[in-house]
């Protein structure tokens, strides 16, 4: 997968153009690409994260911080720092402070400060600002964020071979394109390989309160779901179904301690791939404006292990779909409502459920 | 199951968390202390429970260490707001913060380890029989220790403030601290004992919640139920009896948001009215609208309490928020 660090000093423009491939390649959208702020070429880069949770939770932030230090373990001439539990109301105070000390690059990582990060960006055009999940870009501020929805594809493969009752639980965080998306995703999986597979959902308004998503998947296992799927920033679900003998698979982390026996395996984040290339291309001197939305060709979204009690039909099954999508052979919305469909809609239109999901998305 | 007997299944385990810590708010707010401090002391009890569970291997003594956890947090509050007088209100946010604090450093490396908690279990000697009793059967005879003894505790409590002597002077106390001084009643000691009892329940809460009910631990896992505990306190205008009540309509309404998702109560849109009823049902089962239920609940219920004060009575401890000089001369 792209993205991969070579000698840290060596400024040679091969480099500087493999590290753009990786993010130009993936671009949605249209962006302006002027050259923006950030550190002179070479010297040490100063690196900030500000997440919206602690990071201890095994959840998104926990993710976003396991590649920061990754990141920072891998590269001499980086130093980081971030800033947890940061609600989208104080953010603006917390970019300000960064970009007012010596940070050359702030990283954002939920939707809730798009736009307190672009006000600071405005103020500050010699800091470099990269804002995950959202949609507003400027010369000195970029864009991230990765196509779950294709490990979420082969998760749901993973689901439709294993259910019996054919009925498949998701507990979910908010009815948002970008959940609606992995819904979707998952219930297209499930019945490319088991036509008969629905999948039943429940929001929990939240995308972190343990106790309210085991009470979730309770529910949707009392409905005769014999596998759980989630999003949420905890393994809460994940237990639940384990401890009720049922299938399951988590996501963000890998969750696989608490799924137990019946652990499947869960759509997981490697943004190293992202934070890696970005950092490098920032320490070149060579950084601008971008929309990165990358697949798993790119080994920011990604599947964690197999659980123990995996069979191999399911396991080769889902190898040969992966190996579909890296190769760029297998377009997850195809035969779908959404097949065709831009890239821009797929990331902020999307508001209906697929054929094979209950119900409807709550308005 | 049944939709009735899931639902009133996920009541019952709802329902255990705010009881218990409400009951422990109770106390304390009955001898004149208000403690906010609920959240940060459930927090301590989770983790601490969670990491002896782990260690140990041994889910009693665990509870136990919950509960210890958060007596000690309690005991700061009892300090800061008996001796030397602070005020309650911002003290117990104070605690919150600092359970919170303490608990997300302390409890970081722990949210991946696994721990076997409390099993669900049918009541013991009669929960034979009677689990197979229609609907409630399920509910109250299989379910976790934790969950009978948050059930036990109600008359307990019950009995403790108003038939024992000691939990009458608890609440003289809170009623007019200068008379039980007077009367000889020890005034400091028991307002201590009062809000240390109570920080128990409340790391109990916590405990139940990371041993029993989540089986696993993660940092801010409470997610606002200690306030919720406290806002049961002024529902249940301070008495045990409808602190139950309340837990269990609050846990109700937890539980039909998440399982009234799969409920379609739509009308034949030939139907008379089908075009005004469907949107407002529809309106009025929006999951995100049935979340406010239990505070809107909450405000329904106090509003009806103020404004008929004459007939209802309030109940508040009259030294609520109140500290205690004894006077030297």
């Amino acid at each position: 997968t792209g993205g991969d660090t070579g000698d840290t000093d060596d400024t040679e423009a091969s480099e500087t153009t493999a590290s753009e491939g990786t993010t130009s390649g993936t671009t949605t959208g249209d962006v302006e690409t002027t050259d923006g702020g950030g550190p002179s070429e070479g010297e040490t880069v100063n690196a900030a994260w500000v997440y919206i949770s602690e990071i201890g939770d095994l959840g998104w932030s926990w993710a976003h911080d396991q590649a920061r230090q990754a990141v920072d373990e891998q590269y001499d001439w980086l130093e980081t720092e971030y800033t947890e539990a940061v609600a989208p109301s104080d953010s603006e105070r917390v970019f300000e402070q960064y970009a007012q000390g010596d940070v050359d690059v702030i990283f954002g990582t939920t939707f809730g400060y798009q736009d307190p990060m672009y006000a600071v960006a405005e103020d500050y055009p010699d800091t470099v600002f990269e804002h995950a999940t959202g949609y507003r870009t400027r010369e000195n501020m970029g864009r991230y964020m990765g196509r779950i929805y294709e490990p979420r594809y082969l998760a749901g493969q993973a689901t439709g071979m294993v259910t019996e009752n054919n009925t498949i639980g998701y507990v979910a965080a908010f009815p948002i394109p970008e959940v609606v998306r992995s819904i979707n995703a998952m219930a297209l999986g499930a019945r490319s390989v088991n036509p008969e597979a629905t999948f039943k959902v429940r929001w929990v308004n939240a995308w972190f309160d343990p106790p309210t998503a085991r009470e979730a998947a309770n529910a949707l296992i009392d409905e005769g779901c014999d596998v759980i799927a989630q999003e949420q920033d905890s393994p809460a679900a994940v237990r639940a179904a384990s401890d009720a003998g049922v299938w399951t698979s988590g996501y963000n982390a890998p969750m696989g301690q608490f799924g137990g026996e019946n652990y499947l395996i869960s759509p997981i984040w490697d943004w190293t791939e992202f934070y890696g290339p970005t950092l490098e291309s920032l320490h070149e001197g060579s950084w601008e404006a971008d929309a990165f939305w990358g697949g798993m060709e790119t080994g920011v979204p990604m599947l964690d292990e197999w659980g123990p009690n995996v069979s191999q039909e399911v396991k080769d099954q889902v190898a040969a779909t992966e190996e579909q999508i890296l190769n760029d052979e297998l377009d997850v919305w195809a035969g779908s409502a959404f097949e065709g469909e831009s890239d821009e809609f797929l990331f902020q239109e999307m508001s209906s459920f697929v054929e094979g999901v209950e119900g409807e998305v709550p308005s | 199951m049944s939709f009735a007997a899931g639902l009133l299944n996920a009541t019952v385990q709802a329902a255990t968390v705010l009881l218990l810590a409400g009951l422990g708010e109770l106390i304390s707010e009955r001898a004149g202390v208000l403690n906010l401090g609920v959240e940060g002391m459930m927090l301590v009890g989770a983790l601490g429970g969670f990491v002896v569970t782990a260690v140990t291997g041994n889910y009693w003594l665990g509870f136990g260490v919950g509960i210890a956890c958060g007596m000690a947090l309690a005991a700061v509050h009892a300090f800061l707001c008996i001796s030397l007088k602070s005020n309650q209100v911002i003290s117990g946010v104070m605690l919150t913060l600092l359970g919170t604090g303490l608990t997300t450093f302390f409890g970081s490396g722990w949210v991946q380890e696994s721990i076997t908690g409390f099993p669900q279990m049918t009541f013991p000697i009669v929960g034979r029989y009677l689990v197979h009793l229609p609907l409630v059967g399920e509910a109250f005879f299989r379910s976790t220790a934790t969950d009978y003894l948050a059930l036990l505790a109600v008359p307990v409590v019950w009995f403790f403030l108003y038939r024992s002597n000691l939990g009458l002077e608890i609440i003289a106390v809170g009623e007019d601290p200068e008379m039980a001084d007077t009367m000889g009643v020890p005034v400091f000691k028991f307002r201590y004992l009062a809000v240390i009892i109570g920080g128990g329940f409340a790391g109990a809460a916590g405990a139940h919640l990371s041993l029993a009910f989540s089986q696993l631990w993660v940092p801010g896992m409470t997610v606002g139920r200690g306030w919720i505990a406290v806002a049961l306190v002024v529902f249940a205008q301070w008495r045990p009896s409808r602190m139950l009540v309340g837990a269990y309509l609050f846990g109700l309404l937890d539980a039909l948001q998440l399982r009234s998702q799969s409920l379609s109560l739509a009308l034949d849109p030939n139907a008379p009215l089908a075009g005004v009823l469907n949107p407002l049902v529809n309106t009025l089962m929006n999951p995100q609208i049935m979340s406010t239920y239990p505070y809107l609940t909450t405000i329904a219920v106090l509003s009806y309490a103020v404004i008929r004060t004459e007939s209802v009575r309030l109940a508040v401890p009259s030294a609520l928020l109140q500290s205690y000089n004894r006077e030297m001369d």
